[in-house]
């Protein structure tokens, strides 16, 4: 299947993640994802979507390196970030982490304070001053629109936290590292409606200042939120364009199946 | 139909499994009870206060004769008991049936009438003197006889060569003590009747010679002279007490004291004749022991504190006599102050509970370190090394002889008016009270007060010491050192083994670590005890240059790999550390060993055992803390290891994930998140080893010297509660005082696991309540 790019690209320095010919094999021949060509631009929401097992996840996952972890996998390709290539020898990770945020699927706090929870981050990479990491943590807990909630108890534990509060955290921790792209893997798949709602509000927000990237099962959450939307299917992305243009006249059959719910 | 039966059938495999697996329970449950009920059982009775009763009680006086009795005592078996009356004959008694048995009269003694007798400790030899000046022995002898049906006993006397002349005067002997040698020649001591003292000696062939002692004219009231024949003791009206040396005959003073503000009015050396037992007019009883003193000399200009703990100053030239505590073997000895011997001198260590009246007579006993004081208020049993007494007989008439009976389990008193008293003495520990547990004890032949362990010698006379401090403090030493060797490298590896190597590394390392579990820890002892302790002993600089050589080599590689750009370092990010760090580890260690002799000599005079003890006194012990540091370690590497991997390996990935995202590093995402959220783990790991270290039995055994002191020095040994149990238990006849101080320590061992456990679980749930809600 030859997939057309639909979507016609701006001036270079709008891309925040360009990604060529992206092959990813996990035990080093089961292949996940097909010579994927994308363009991600910078401070808007993207949203891949597809049906379980496409791939989505693992594209995310090579962004900031995360399936450096997992063993026997390999990628052929680039992915340039801001026209660097993060795989090239001599990136360290650290510092494309630090650039690449990521929030999880299941919020994940450390069992710290909140406080330490946000300073996480910040303090890895030798912040020590306890002034800067207080108005990091304000300005990150209000950017994740955690503040009004917490900051009359920045130092009990996080645990203690409810559900979408500890995403929102997670988001919060995330911003304290001052990323320029936010990778976002089905943050509210595990939340009710009412956490559902408020995370895509601080997405609506942040998007202001960051390139998101958003992976999601929720279609309705994909069209409401999301500027630009990818379909992937069996690995492959078979179509990328403007959020409107996906849901309402998507050019390619599957992509239609799939959103008017006929698989899934 | 069928689905109720079936139903049935289940109902029934339910209850039946139900039962079954409470009954393993409550079995489990009972045991453990059972065996800590009967620790304590045989612990118990180490804190029974002795108990004597009268056993049975004869009219001697009338049913053998009505003439005064001199010495009195009994068989083993206390079946019989014998007079040594004022003529001279030895009449038997049956103490089952109060029947006269036999009388032997000593020839020798014809018309001649006995004024003072005393009897040996562990015989039924006896001194006597007679109203004419005349002195002599005799010894009373029992034959037991199995070959019958039941036991018979056979009484004899043998009575001395010849008597010889005690005063030329032939005026009556008042006092007698009398030794007899073990090449059969004997030591009288006579006080004669115009107050004067002799000393008379006989070999066994018969020559014989008389040699006056000078007490300085004082009164002599009382006499009593070492087993060994080696010293003669005499006290006086006036309170005071002569020590004569008579080992070559001539009675030489060696000192004299004053023991009371009273007269003496009796003395005995007990068992072993180190304690001289002084009994006053006042009803007083006092334990002496002989300690050796030196003369110390401050020859400089400045005033010296010599012992701080015992406040001896000395002034600029003064000179003092005082115990002689080792001053002169300690560190720091100042070169000003000198020393001379200055002998033994007798001290006063324990005072007993008073008699109401004049102490008359003392009679040790010949298994222990008790003895028995007799006065016009009764019979008191006494124990030396405790310190404590207990009355045995109350209002005992008149002044009474009184003896022990062989095995020591009974008294034989007989009283004025004739009447012979058996009391059956059951002493159960009288060795073992709390405080010679746990408290300083000035034990015979000591300088002072002092933990000491030391449960058995090789006869009677030995006085045990029971002080369970130095083991207790072994095994906290054994388990600390084991635990400064183990903890850290344990955790770590697991650390590394968990975080940071490949997967591949980590499928190997880890059964072979756990395999290190299986080992037995007699193979683990007994390597360390004669492989490890002599290699260390041969190559102990070695040793010392390596635990600076290894970090040295680590140290210069990581500057190395840090002065290297970024770009042209190799890559070890890829968890290929551990290739380049093991030439480095083993270039470190060759270059350790290989500089050793070098640096041996160089520095250190070519012997680092002597340098040690120059200047710091530090005794080097082939079988120290060091060789048991590694060793115990080695039993426990595996399984704080194993414990604390697993708890490290358990932390969710989730957590580690969101460490990554967040940029921190592999080393930071360890130390920062994943140990802190593993600590209930690896802090119950960490307990489980010293649950393991604190019980380790044949490692502590095999590679510590076993010596029971109390020193941190990690150059010397020590011996663990489990190693006492392991060592003495051979040792301990069942019933003894040591057997069930060996029960104690076990409790006490119990004790402490239980402690140890309870604590790790404790902090554990909090620490889990804390860390680990995800």
């Amino acid at each position: 299947m030859d997939i057309p790019m639909t979507a016609p690209m701006d001036a270079a320095g709008d891309v925040a993640v360009h990604v060529r010919k992206l092959s990813f094999y996990y035990n080093q021949s089961q292949q996940a994802l097909y010579d994927i060509n994308m363009d991600i631009r910078r401070q808007k929401v993207t949203a891949f979507i597809g049906p379980s097992g496409c791939g989505k996840s693992t594209l995310l996952r090579c962004f900031n390196r995360m399936n450096d972890v997992i063993l026997n996998t390999r990628m052929e390709g680039d992915i340039l970030i801001n026209g660097s290539d993060i795989y090239k020898e001599g990136v360290r990770l650290e510092a494309l982490r630090k650039r690449v945020g990521m929030v999880f699927q299941r919020s994940n706090p450390f069992p710290m304070s909140i406080f330490d929870n946000i300073a996480f981050g910040p303090r890895m990479r030798g912040m020590k001053d306890k002034a800067v990491l207080g108005e990091i943590v304000e300005r990150s807990l209000k950017q994740a629109d955690l503040w009004k909630e917490v900051k009359d108890r920045l130092g009990k534990s996080a645990l203690d936290l409810s559900g979408g509060q500890q995403q929102r955290l997670c988001i919060a921790r995330t911003l304290a590292n001052d990323p320029e792209i936010i990778l976002m893997d089905e943050p509210a798949s595990a939340l009710d409606p009412i956490s559902t709602a408020k995370i895509e509000e601080t997405i609506q927000v942040l998007k202001e200042q960051y390139t998101i990237v958003i992976v999601t099962h929720n279609l309705q959450q994909a069209a409401r939120c999301s500027d630009y939307t990818a379909f992937f299917y069996m690995g492959k992305l078979l179509e990328m364009n403007v959020t409107g243009r996906i849901f309402q006249k998507p050019s390619v059959k599957d992509t239609e199946d799939y959103i008017t719910g006929k698989f899934g | 139909m069928g689905s109720d039966k079936h139903e049935k059938i289940v109902l029934l495999k339910d209850r039946f499994a139900r039962y079954l697996i409470t009954a393993g329970g409550v079995t489990v449950i009972l045991s453990v009870a059972a065996i800590m009920l009967f620790i304590f059982i045989e612990m118990v009775p180490l804190f029974y206060a002795p108990e004597a009763a009268i056993s049975s009680q004869w009219a001697a006086g009338q049913r053998l004769s009505p003439v005064a009795g001199m010495a009195v005592g009994a068989d083993e078996y206390r079946e019989t008991a014998f007079r040594l009356n004022e003529t001279g004959a030895v009449d038997f008694l049956s103490l089952k049936t109060g029947e006269a048995l036999k009388s032997i009269p000593n020839p020798a003694l014809a018309g001649k009438k006995i004024t003072a007798a005393s009897r040996a400790v562990k015989s039924n030899w006896i001194a006597f003197g007679t109203a004419d000046g005349m002195a002599g022995s005799t010894e009373v002898r029992f034959a037991a006889d199995f070959s019958g049906a039941a036991r018979t006993i056979t009484q004899s006397v043998r009575n001395g060569e010849q008597l010889y002349q005690a005063d030329p005067a032939r005026r009556p002997v008042r006092i007698i003590a009398g030794a007899l040698g073990e090449d059969g020649g004997i030591r009288i001591a006579a006080v004669k009747d115009d107050g004067g003292l002799v000393l008379l000696t006989a070999g066994e062939s018969g020559d014989s010679n008389i040699a006056p002692a000078s007490a300085g004219g004082a009164r002599i009231t009382a006499l009593a002279m070492k087993s060994t024949g080696r010293q003669l003791i005499a006290g006086a009206a006036d309170g005071m007490v002569y020590v004569f040396d008579i080992e070559n005959g001539q009675p030489r003073t060696a000192e004299n004291f004053k023991a009371s503000a009273a007269g003496i009015t009796a003395l005995r050396f007990l068992n072993g004749d180190e304690t001289l037992v002084i009994g006053d007019e006042k009803g007083d009883v006092a334990g002496w022991f002989s300690v050796r003193h030196i003369i110390a000399k401050n020859g400089g200009a400045k005033k010296m504190t010599l012992d701080r703990a015992h406040g001896i100053v000395l002034k600029p030239g003064e000179e003092r006599e005082v115990i002689d505590r080792n001053y002169a073997g300690q560190r720091g000895a100042d070169p000003d102050v000198s020393f001379a011997p200055a002998g033994m001198r007798y001290l006063k260590v324990r005072g007993f509970a008073s008699h109401g009246a004049a102490v008359t007579a003392i009679a040790p006993s010949p298994r222990n370190k008790g003895f028995v004081t007799a006065a016009a208020d009764g019979l008191t049993y006494h124990y030396i090394t405790t310190g404590k007494s207990y009355p045995v007989a109350p209002q005992q008439d008149g002044k009474p002889l009184v003896a022990f009976a062989p095995k020591s389990d009974g008294i034989i008193a007989l009283a004025g008016d004739g009447v012979l008293y058996d009391y059956a003495l059951t002493a159960y520990h009288p060795d073992v009270t709390f405080n010679t547990l746990f408290s300083k004890v000035w034990y015979e032949g000591y300088p002072g007060p002092a933990h000491v362990w030391q449960s058995t010698g090789g006869t009677d006379e030995f006085e045990p010491k029971f002080s369970l401090w130095p083991l207790i403090f072994g095994t906290l030493k054994g388990t600390l050192y084991a635990m400064l060797f183990s903890v850290p490298i344990a955790l770590l590896g697991a650390l590394y083994l968990s975080q940071l190597a490949p997967v591949r590394l980590r499928n190997i390392v880890k059964p072979v670590i756990e395999l290190m579990a299986a080992i037995p820890s007699v193979v683990v002892g007994f390597l360390a005890g004669l492989w490890l302790s002599p290699l260390m002993d041969r190559h102990l600089m070695a040793f010392f240059m390596v635990l600076f050589s290894l970090p040295a080599a680590w140290f210069v590689f990581v500057a190395i790999m840090w002065a290297v750009p970024w770009h042209k370092r190799p890559d070890i990010s890829g968890h290929y550390e551990l290739l380049y760090l093991l030439p480095v580890l083993a270039a470190g260690l060759g270059l350790g060993v290989a500089l050793a002799p070098a640096v041996e000599a160089g520095l250190f005079g070519g012997d680092i055992k002597g340098w040690l003890y120059q200047a710091f006194t530090l005794a080097y012990d082939p079988r120290n803390c060091v060789v048991v540091g590694f060793a115990l370690g080695f039993a426990v590497i595996p399984i704080i290891f194993t414990i604390a991997e697993d708890a490290l390996t358990a932390v969710p990935p989730s957590l580690t994930s969101a460490s990554f995202a967040l940029a921190a590093s592999r080393w930071q995402t360890a130390i920062h998140v994943v140990l802190p959220a593993a600590s209930p783990g690896i802090f119950a790991a960490i307990m489980l080893g010293l649950g393991r270290a604190v019980g380790e039995t044949m490692i502590v055994l095999m590679a510590t010297g076993n010596t029971p002191i109390m020193d941190w020095s990690i150059f010397n040994g020590m011996r663990a509660m489990s190693a006492a149990i392991a060592v003495e238990m051979p040792e301990a006849p069942v019933g003894g005082s040591l057997y069930r101080i060996l029960f104690l320590v076990g409790f006490i061992l119990f004790i402490f696991t239980f402690a140890i456990n309870t604590l790790a679980g404790l902090i554990s749930n909090r620490l889990r309540r804390k860390y680990s809600r995800f």
